[in-house]
């Protein structure tokens, strides 16, 4: 039970014994009840008892807090003073005793203000002052104030300090409360800040400067432009500037407030020009006149200001703010006339580039035209505006890759130049020369020029000179060049067939020589126009030369698509043409390769055009024969058999034969033909029949006729030397039409018997009435030369071909010879026999010598004989035979009193 | 709405109710965990299928009074259903994942005010707050931890006939349902301001650099003896670094580390005071926290700080009794660990936290 209880019911004489037992619990809560209020106190005051200790000894931490603070501000660096709120001084700090002067003994307690005079001199609200009643006046005093969580802050230029020199000081102040929160005082911290001061300004005026380098085009702004940034950073009152660049004159800017300043500025900067440095000459009213030399090689001036003293504060001192002011002007100054130079220099080239006749255009590093001249707009029609579209504008598609492969190059640092086309505003074309090179600055690419020539000119004259080279003048045609240039194509574009062929007119040479060049011309130019006339668009038709024409049939679906388009050309071609007053029916001749698809070469194609030509041609003329394998072998044993033909003739493996041609009446041989033969040392004998239409076309057939003289006349000649009883035999040889038509035949004759010796009566010489009648004229002429020397002259094969009795009755012949197609079947053939009668009849009349070939039987002969024919030669008196067989034979004949001579 | 309640100190019930209700609230103070459950069975088989939640307590509010030990059923009955939900946590106190799950299971419905009990030692109230005001932001959130005793041993919750020692049980009252709430305190600071210049997390080891027990044992004198309880004489006022100050109570005593636990994280560098309470200023505060609360309402909820209760001794009744009789409605409340009120939900201790409940028509 609480005590308490136990007491009260003692006082009242009761026990807890003689309490009822129904009432025990309520005297039990009643004792916790107590008990609870009694530990309730006692927490109570002890909590109390603590609290108050506790404070107690807040309070003592307190007060030494307080003085180690006021050890602290004794000992901080920087200047400190507490103002109490009465406005009397509670501190004053050593670093404040140095800074202003003032020991603290003078003015701990003071107030009234007097803690503003060893700053500025005189009396005046500081940041103390208005932190303690921010209402007070005076904040204007510091332009740059800062109001910063309750403290203020700015800086200030103080005169009074530093002996009067003055210094520009950092100050912050901030109001001591108590703890709930009112004002009881001001504490103030300062701090030099001229030093610094001085190097901000000094780094602001320099920096600024510096800026303004870009923007200064002329001397004339210079000095306003100096002036005014000096003025922001320096309480300046007057300014004057000095410029004399070499070689020009005096620049002098004077702007002051002060009337004798410019005076004073002129005797300033002289005297610091001559000094070399800066100076500051005694006081100008309320301001410090200084100057500073500008020094340059090329430029000479100087600098001269009125400063109020702080400016002259921040002006002197270290390094000298005036000298480095003065360089920087120099600086500009100097830049200034370089940008003038280089302006001068930029116009001199700006002029090249506007009057430049060749078009230019100016691209940045992103390839984007910057700028173009006249001569540019003008060659592709471009307005200005649309510079930096141009390349749009002048680019085809088709020309993209190459012009952006170009302006990479460019811009790569390579030179490029490349001929090419470029559009026009109005959409045609232009041939462009186009020189592209990079341009560098600070060495490095900064962009690009592109040169644009205009070639037009020049590419329609190439164009014209490449026509020219390639076609045909008279005809216009494609010339060979071309042809075989589109028959490469042709080739080269293998997935598409296509045909060759090569033509020429027949018998052209015939319309040269008897109507002349003009008219050979007029042909044709005539066939030109048919031959364009009846091929397909997209064919070629060209002139390779003379009278041979080539077509190139190009896109063909089938070879045999080529048939109706020749006989197309066939049909016009074989059309009567009138020409100088004379009708003439041409007609050609055409080699065809069709199965194109095997040829690599557009050479062997047309060869092989020209090997299917000659064989139309020798299949009759006036149509057209397709290219063969076997051609082809022919013509190569042909020219096989050409070379080894030239060479025979100088090698000694033609040799001449000799077949008797014999008098029909008694069978006595008169004469004999010679023949040649030829035995090749690996191909053994070749038949004349192979051999003489090769050498007639390869022009070998006149060498081999002179080599026949030679050999026959020699061997006469020399017969009639060793046997004289040989007598009149004469020697007859074959000439060719080829042999008529060479111009030295008649020499290489008459030459021959000269050097054999055998007289010309001797020798006859037999030409085909065909090979006459192929140039009639010159025939006749050669003929009656060589009959004038003596020698006889015989009609080869008469009555096969197309003689004419006028013409047979002009021509010096003596004999006509029978040819043997008529004389071998006489005996079968009624007509022949007639025909064989008739011409023996006409030689009769013409008092003509007459010769059959071909006897092979007596039949022969006695039908001959009877026909009343003087001369025969054939098998039935003698094959051809050597000079030692003939020999022989003759001596069958010798007559009797030569016997022995034999 | 409307709700009845049964008291037993721990005998089989008696007066049931005849209607079986929407839900049922198990609140049980100094009892067994067998008692409890046997209790819980007889209602669930009374009422089967009836949602049920409950959890132990310091001390039982019942018709204004208040019971140190017993049992009380509190049926709530309401025009539409409530919703019954539990959490675990799985061994570790896991704030964030109850909150997430009390917020999957309401799944984003509306709902009226959400009656909590929670588990009451080892979850920190405050983080728990922050959790639900996050997972669940505009939901009214009333209730608080459950309760020991004065032991501080351990607590327990109900769900059904199961006891859980961890997590929470929940009521979801229906959004017909409203609520509105008021709380007060009564504590004054003592002492000079001071600074926790150790702690970790809960654990405060020192203040003013003086190890944290040392400074309670100087004030508490014979009675650092009864600590932890004698601790709730001085709650401490706690102010985080650029935080509000907030009320703390003392719940442990970590003697080898000369440091004290505390309900909730109490940074280092907080400013705390020491608190104290006059008798007559405690439960006036419980006075004038009733008297703020509007009339018309149907149902009073009263969760009020188990420190309360030490502090008023025999006077604790006194508590329950005015607020009951200032209300003049139906209350029925408990002694916790800690309180809980919404919007934002918000973590109390040493607090009384007043609910009123009501039901729209229709």
């Amino acid at each position: 039970m609480h005590r308490l209880l136990a007491r009260q019911l003692c006082d009242l004489g009761l026990s807890l014994e003689a309490i009822p037992a129904n009432l025990q619990p309520l005297a039990e809560a009643i004792s916790q009840a107590y008990a609870h209020f009694e530990n309730e106190i006692e927490l109570q005051t002890r909590a109390l008892r603590l609290t108050t200790e506790e404070l107690a000894q807040q309070g003592q931490r307190l007060g030494e807090m307080q003085e180690r603070l006021t050890r602290i501000i004794e000992f901080l660096p920087d200047p400190i003073l507490v103002i109490h709120r009465d406005g009397t001084v509670q501190a004053w700090n050593r670093a404040m005793e140095e800074f202003t002067r003032v020991p603290a003994m003078e003015i701990l307690g003071k107030g009234n203000g007097c803690y503003a005079i060893p700053f500025y001199g005189h009396v005046r609200p500081i940041l103390v002052d208005l932190v303690l009643d921010p209402h007070r006046p005076g904040r204007s005093a510091y332009p740059g104030l800062q109001e910063e969580n309750g403290a203020l802050t700015a800086e200030v230029f103080a005169p009074a300090l530093r002996q009067g020199t003055g210094a520009f000081v950092w100050a912050k102040a901030v109001a001591l409360r108590d703890a709930s929160g009112h004002i009881i005082g001001a504490i103030e911290s300062v701090r030099d800040i001229t030093n610094r001061k001085r190097d901000i300004v000094r780094a602001r005026i320099l920096y600024d400067l510096a800026r303004q380098i870009p923007n200064l085009t002329t001397l004339d702004a210079l000095p306003e432009a100096v002036a005014a940034i000096l003025g922001q950073h320096l309480p300046i009152t007057d300014f004057a500037l000095r410029l004399h660049p070499e070689g020009q004159s005096e620049h002098f800017f004077c702007h002051g407030n002060h009337p004798g300043f410019p005076q004073r500025a002129k005797a300033a900067m002289d005297h610091a020009q001559n000094l070399g440095h800066g100076t500051e000459t005694a006081l100008l009213a309320d301001g410090w006149v200084m100057a500073a030399p500008i020094t340059l090689p090329h430029l000479s001036g100087a600098l001269a200001v009125c400063l109020s003293q702080a400016g002259r504060l921040l002006a002197t001192g270290r390094g000298g703010l005036l000298d480095q002011v003065a360089e920087q002007i120099g600086l500009m100054s100097a830049h200034v006339l370089l940008q003038e130079r280089l302006a001068a220099t930029q116009d001199k080239f700006q002029q090249l580039f506007d009057n430049a006749p060749i078009g230019i255009l100016m691209v940045d590093t992103a390839g984007i035209p910057q700028a173009a001249n006249a001569a540019f707009l003008h060659l592709f029609g471009l307005l200005p505006p649309e510079i930096p579209n141009a390349f749009s504008h002048i680019i085809d598609e088709a020309n993209r890759a190459q012009h952006t492969n170009f302006l990479h190059r460019a811009l790569s640092g390579g030179n490029v130049q490349v001929e090419t086309v470029r559009r026009h505003r109005l959409g045609h074309l232009i041939d462009v020369a186009i020189l592209g090179y990079p341009y560098l600055a600070a060495g490095r690419v900064a962009g690009a020029f592109f040169l644009y020539h205009d070639i037009s000119e020049r590419k329609r004259y190439e164009n014209e000179l490449t026509r020219q080279a390639l076609h045909d003048q008279l005809t216009g045609l494609p010339n060979r060049t071309l042809f075989l240039d589109r028959l490469r194509h042709a080739l080269a574009r293998r997935h598409r067939r296509f045909a060759a062929m090569m033509l020429d007119l027949d018998d052209f040479k015939r319309v040269n020589d008897t109507l002349g060049h003009a008219a050979g011309d007029a042909l044709l130019q005539h066939v030109a126009r048919t031959l364009s006339l009846a091929v397909r668009t997209g064919d070629t038709v060209a002139r390779l030369g003379g009278d041979e024409f080539a077509i190139l049939l190009e896109d063909l679906a089938a070879p045999r698509d080529a048939v109706p388009i020749i006989r197309r050309i066939l049909s016009a071609m074989n059309q009567a043409v009138a020409l100088d007053g004379h009708t003439y029916r041409t007609a050609t001749s055409i080699g065809l390769v069709l199965h194109t698809e095997h040829y690599t070469s557009a050479d062997d194609v047309l060869r092989d055009a020209d090997i299917a030509m000659y064989h139309a041609k020798n299949a009759g003329k006036n149509r057209f024969k397709v290219f063969t394998r076997r051609m082809y072998a022919q013509v190569m044993r042909d020219m096989h058999l050409e070379s080894a033909l030239r060479q025979a003739i100088d090698s000694g493996e033609l040799s001449i034969h000799f077949q008797p041609i014999v008098q029909v009446a008694d069978g006595r041989p008169v004469g004999f033909e010679g023949l040649v033969r030829w035995i090749h040392p690996q191909w053994g004998a070749i038949a004349p029949s192979t051999f003489v239409p090769l050498a007639e076309k390869a022009d070998l057939i006149t060498s081999i006729t002179a080599w026949m003289l030679k050999a026959g006349c020699a061997t006469f000649a020399s017969w009639r030397q060793r046997h004289p009883w040989i007598g009149s035999l004469f020697l007859s040889l074959n000439l060719s039409a080829q042999d008529l038509g060479h111009p030295n035949l008649v020499p290489i004759v008459l030459q021959t018997l000269r050097t054999t010796r055998l007289p010309a009566s001797c020798l006859k010489l037999e030409i085909t009435e065909t090979a006459i009648m192929r140039n009639i004229d010159q025939a006749s002429h050669k003929l009656h030369r060589l009959r004038q020397e003596g020698i006889s002259i015989c009609m080869d094969d008469f009555g096969t071909g197309y003689s004419s009795l006028s013409y047979l009755r002009r021509l010096p012949v003596d004999t006509l010879k029978v040819d043997r197609s008529f004389v071998t079947s006489m005996g079968e053939n009624p007509s022949n026999l007639e025909i064989v009668r008739i011409i023996l009849g006409l030689a009769g009349v013409l008092h003509l010598q007459t010769v059959a070939e071909g006897v092979e039987t007596a039949e022969q002969l006695a039908t001959l004989t009877h026909l009343g024919c003087h001369l025969a030669q054939g098998y039935l008196f003698g094959h051809p035979m050597t000079e030692d067989k003939a020999l022989e034979y003759l001596r069958q004949y010798i007559p009797k009193d030569n016997a022995h001579e034999a | 709405m409307h709700l009845e309640t049964c008291w037993t100190i721990d005998t089989p019930w008696t007066n049931l109710p005849e209607c079986p209700p929407a839900a049922l609230v198990l609140l049980w103070a100094n009892l067994s965990q067998r008692t409890v459950t046997t209790a819980a069975a007889t209602l669930l088989r009374r009422f089967p299928g009836t949602a049920l939640i409950g959890c132990s307590t310091a001390g039982l509010v019942h018709e204004g009074r208040l019971a140190s030990s017993g049992l009380l059923a509190i049926f709530w009955y309401t025009r539409h259903p409530i919703q019954a939900i539990r959490a675990r946590a799985r061994g570790l106190a896991n704030e964030w994942s109850l909150a997430r799950q009390l917020a999957a299971a309401i799944g984003g419905q509306p709902t009226g005010p959400v009656l909590l009990l929670c588990e009451g030692l080892h979850l920190d109230g405050e983080r728990l707050a922050e959790a639900l005001s996050s997972s669940l932001p505009g939901c009214p959130m009333v209730g608080g931890m459950a309760g020991d005793g004065e032991r501080f041993h351990r607590t327990s919750l109900l769900w059904g006939e199961d006891i859980q020692e961890d997590g929470l049980v929940a009521l979801v009252f229906p959004p017909s349902v409203e609520s509105t709430w008021a709380s007060g305190c009564g504590w004054h600071p003592i002492g000079p301001p001071r600074t926790v210049t150790a702690a970790q997390g809960p654990l405060v080891l020192e203040i003013d650099k003086e190890p944290a027990l040392e400074l309670y044992s100087r004030y508490l004198g014979p009675h650092a003896a009864d600590l932890p309880a004698s601790g709730h004489h001085f709650p401490l006022l706690v102010t985080p670094p650029g935080s509000k100050p907030r009320l703390r109570s003392l719940i442990a005593v970590a003697p080898q580390r000369q440091g004290l636990r505390f309900t909730t994280a109490i940074p280092e560098g907080s400013t705390v005071r020491l608190m104290h309470a006059s008798l007559p200023d405690v439960l006036a505060e419980a006075q004038a926290t009733a008297a703020r609360l509007p009339s018309g309402w149907e149902a009073a909820l009263m969760v009020s700080c188990v420190a309360r209760r030490h502090v008023l001794g025999p006077l604790a009744d006194d508590e329950a009794a005015t607020v009951t009789q200032t209300l003049g409605i139906p209350t029925i409340g408990w002694y916790s660990y800690g309180e809980i009120t919404p919007c934002p939900c918000t973590f109390h201790n040493q607090t009384l936290c007043l609910t009123l409940f009501r039901e729209q028509e229709g």
